[in-house]
């Protein structure tokens, strides 16, 4: 569900992007290959960046990389990307950039599931949002920030301040110029909207929310993210015990497809089945089902234990590196100031020896 | 009358060391003793625990942070547990007590391993390899929160301490820690497919967890595994009489792990004799509990994650210091070095010019016998003329003199009133004067042959020093004594 956001953080970037010659040239190449051949969008936003002695230009550069490094999941990279960019913005007074790094910033706590400091960034963006007075067209960023918050309160089971936050970033994508992006994150918050709404006992309006999703479909295409509308929807039937009705929609969905995977809908689906089979009296079923369900959490868990895991071996390893670069350099200086200082005294003892002598 | 007072004296001491050695292991056995209640009360007392921990934070503080870890992790309090980690680890910076450095490391081994930071836990495993030898291999059995998942050692060395530690324990009448040991064999056994040896061992669990005169409560964990056994032979009906009667004990129970386990084998049993009720109740109290470890797992993971990267960056900056501490050392030592050289050599320079002032020529007082007889020679040779011999110098001349180059020289400067060279010159361009007053033959001869008849080297010399004397060149003077 995420992908779309990228899209959004992306659009921005092209939108800033006033380059010039060359790097304008070089810089749309490497965002038209942001998920055909990322690493390939790294190495030519890496040579902008390089090259680039215009400031903007070098943020653009860094926005165009963060991208791609997002799809590739370096976390790291990101992260520091992202706080080089902050800087220059900063230093050059360009508020939207900030606030769009800011934004960006949170989206990957939030990814790692690190919500505190998803939080932090997130807040940060909103007060320079209320403060700033943003172009219409950059709204695309308020409802962002909007919608991750959203999702990170949604994720601390607190649907009511979750609810807010989507509402708000509904109301901001209503106000955009219509294109596709805004239709896909309005319905990707409709789905997350539906289960805070289950999750409250607001099963009409759960109801209401998946179903619009899945009209919508019709026209935008929302790619397996729609499979969550009709989890949704079956989780609302198997509330209201229509537990054979349930399990029907669940069937529809073409799970087996390896492109559609995702841990989340996985495990969501079995255990939405396995939820039905209970309700049903089936219980071998049901035990298989949870047994699903729990293998599919597992790899979740791990997954997300994945990302943690290397974004802590990287902050060790560049920590390593800097540590060793810091000794080298420092021991290097200390030398050649020892030298010149055993020189000094060295020429001080025998200049004193000469006059003596004489 | 003084040897019943000695003898009094004597069986005062005498008691005083019993006392106070009595008093010494009573403290010992109530140490032992308050840190198995602690020990205890973790694993089993969901609210009575902390005034047990908080007792025992007067024995020893370091130890208190590490029971109160395993605490947190059998609750799944996981931010908390990670923020008692770090201060135990801030504790022990300095320190270099091996076994609360082990303890440090057992127990950031099982938060990280748990929270699923694998670099870090392993970090920590490779030290708890090295060093859990040379402690208290009880240590690692009574701070694990589940010694048999432990990664640390293998099946094998498991089974081996637990078999050390439970004759450790029945000799100490330790009857809890006795019963998890047994437990911990039978967990090992099970998950090695072993159900006859796990089945027996835990039924040994039990027989010694009866004993155990404060609770029986620890009696849940064996009977749990047993539950297992029979729902991995597919004796449902006997996992589920094992298993309901322990719906309230396991409510009650702070250990999280245990509830999960237990909703899971109850839904099993349940599910296999159609008794929807009791599988929905499971899994609803499993939903529910799964939910809040997730939530505390993902809360303490990020924690964990910001703690580290607050902790390398600050490993950065200490280095950063460090250097800055190496340069400034430096610095200060060169400077304090130059200073050091400026000033040895200030006084030393004045030693040195107080020497030279005592052994300045010019400043020496020559014996005035040494004067008059140095002087009368002196005398003698300038009406020797022998100064008109080549290769003069103030060392020569002085040997000649049978004397020594500062005398000499302090004599001519005193007494001619000019240095030695310019006095050799002189009597040499007088000599040459007399000669060509005296024998007008002189006066035909060339420059040079006249510079080399007064004992000049050269005639440019000779004409110079001549002209410095008289005014003007030889030739010019030669022609003036032909005219006049």
């Amino acid at each position: 569900m995420k992908k779309n956001l990228y899209i959004s953080f992306l659009f921005i970037s092209f939108f800033l992007s006033a380059q010039t010659d060359k790097n304008e040239k070089l810089l749309t190449e490497a965002k038209d290959l942001i998920y055909k051949n990322p690493e390939q969008t790294v190495a030519k936003a890496k040579e902008v960046l390089n090259n680039s002695r215009n400031e903007n230009t070098k943020v653009s550069a860094l926005i165009t990389m963060i991208n791609a490094q997002m799809v590739l999941g370096q976390a790291k990279n990101v992260i520091d990307n992202c706080n080089a960019a902050l800087k220059i913005a900063r230093s050059e007074k360009d508020t939207v950039n900030e606030i769009l790094l800011l934004a960006m910033l949170g989206n990957q706590y939030q990814a790692m599931m690190m919500t505190e400091e998803a939080k932090k960034y997130l807040d940060l963006a909103e007060n320079k949002m209320n403060s700033a007075n943003l172009p219409k067209d950059l709204f695309y960023i308020k409802g962002n920030v909007y919608n991750i918050k959203g999702i990170i309160f949604r994720g601390e089971l607190n649907c009511e301040f979750a609810l807010k936050y989507f509402e708000k970033a509904i109301d901001v994508y209503k106000v955009l110029p219509k294109n596709n992006i805004n239709e896909v994150n309005q319905l990707l918050i409709e789905i997350q909207k539906g289960f805070c709404l289950i999750s409250q006992g607001q099963l009409d309006l759960a109801q209401k929310s998946f179903l619009k999703v899945l009209n919508e479909n019709a026209k935008i295409d929302l790619g397996y993210n729609k499979y969550f509308a009709q989890v949704g929807l079956s989780e609302i039937l198997t509330s209201q015990k229509k537990y054979a009705e349930s399990l029907r929609l669940l069937d529809e969905i073409p799970l087996n497809i390896s492109d559609n995977y995702d841990p989340e809908l996985t495990s969501m689906y079995y255990l939405s089945k396995s939820k039905n089979f209970l309700g049903l009296g089936d219980l071998q079923n049901y035990i298989l089902f949870y047994k699903k369900y729990d293998t599919e959490t597992g790899k979740m868990n791990s997954g997300q234990d994945e990302i943690i895991n290397q974004t802590i071996k990287d902050f060790k390893l560049e920590s390593e590196k800097k540590s060793t670069e810091i000794r080298l350099l420092n021991l290097s200086l200390l030398l050649v100031i020892s030298a010149f200082l055993v020189f000094l005294t060295v020429f001080l003892i025998k200049k004193k020896f000469f006059i003596k002598q004489n | 009358m003084k040897s019943p007072t000695y003898f009094s004296h004597l069986c005062l001491l005498l008691l005083l060391i019993f006392l106070s050695i009595s008093a010494s292991a009573q403290t010992k056995e109530d140490i032992a003793s308050i840190r198995q209640e602690t020990l205890q009360s973790i694993q089993q007392d969901n609210q009575g625990y902390q005034k047990f921990i908080d007792y025992y934070s007067r024995i020893s503080l370091p130890e208190t942070f590490a029971l109160k870890i395993k605490a947190q992790l059998i609750r799944e309090d996981y931010s908390n547990a990670v923020i008692t980690l770090f201060q135990l680890k801030k504790m022990l910076e300095n320190s270099k007590n091996t076994s609360h450095l082990f303890q440090y490391h057992l127990m950031a081994y099982q938060v990280n391993q748990v929270l699923g930071i694998k670099n870090e836990s392993f970090e920590n495993e490779d030290y708890i390899k090295k060093n859990y030898r040379n402690l208290s291999e009880v240590l690692l059995l009574e701070l694990a929160v589940d010694f048999s998942k432990i990664s640390i050692l293998t099946g094998e060395q498991k089974i081996k301490l637990i078999d050390k530690a439970i004759k450790y324990y029945i000799r100490d009448k330790n009857y809890f820690f006795a019963g998890r040991a047994y437990f911990y064999l039978g967990s090992i056994y099970l998950s090695e497919g072993k159900i006859d040896l796990a089945e027996k061992n835990f039924k040994e669990s039990i027989k010694i967890s009866s004993q155990n005169t404060h609770s029986k409560d620890s009696m849940i964990y064996p009977q749990l595994g047993i539950a297992e056994i029979y729902v991995s032979r597919k004796q449902y009906f006997e996992a589920y009489d094992l298993l309901f009667p322990l719906k309230k004990i396991l409510a009650a129970s702070p250990d999280t792990s245990l509830q999960k386990e237990y909703y899971i084998n109850l839904a099993l049993a349940s599910a296999h004799q159609n008794n929807a009720e009791a599988v929905k109740w499971a899994d609803g109290m499993l939903a529910d509990r799964k939910q809040i470890t997730e939530e505390s797992r993902a809360k303490g993971r990020a924690l964990l994650a910001s703690k580290l990267e607050a902790e390398y960056l600050q490993l950065i900056e200490t280095q950063k210091r460090l250097w800055n501490y190496i340069f400034y050392g430096v610095s200060i030592f060169f400077i304090v070095l130059i200073f050091g050289l400026f000033f040895f050599f200030r006084i030393q320079s004045k030693t040195v010019i107080e020497i030279k002032q005592e052994t300045d020529p010019k400043i020496f007082n020559i014996p005035d016998k040494t004067e008059k007889e140095l002087l009368h020679k002196l005398n003698l040779y300038e009406s020797s003329g022998n100064f008109t011999q080549k290769n003069i110098s103030l060392k020569t001349l002085s040997q000649q003199l049978e004397t020594n180059p500062r005398y000499l020289s302090e004599i001519v400067n005193k007494h001619k009133n000019t240095n030695f060279s310019t006095y050799i010159n002189e009597l040499r361009i007088d000599y040459i004067i007399k000669k060509l007053k005296e024998y007008p033959d002189y006066r035909k001869y060339k420059v040079s042959y006249l510079a080399e008849e007064c004992g000049f080297s050269s005639h440019s010399l000779f004409t110079t020093v001549f002209k410095n004397k008289v005014g003007v060149s030889p030739i010019d003077y030669i022609q003036d004594l032909e005219i006049n």
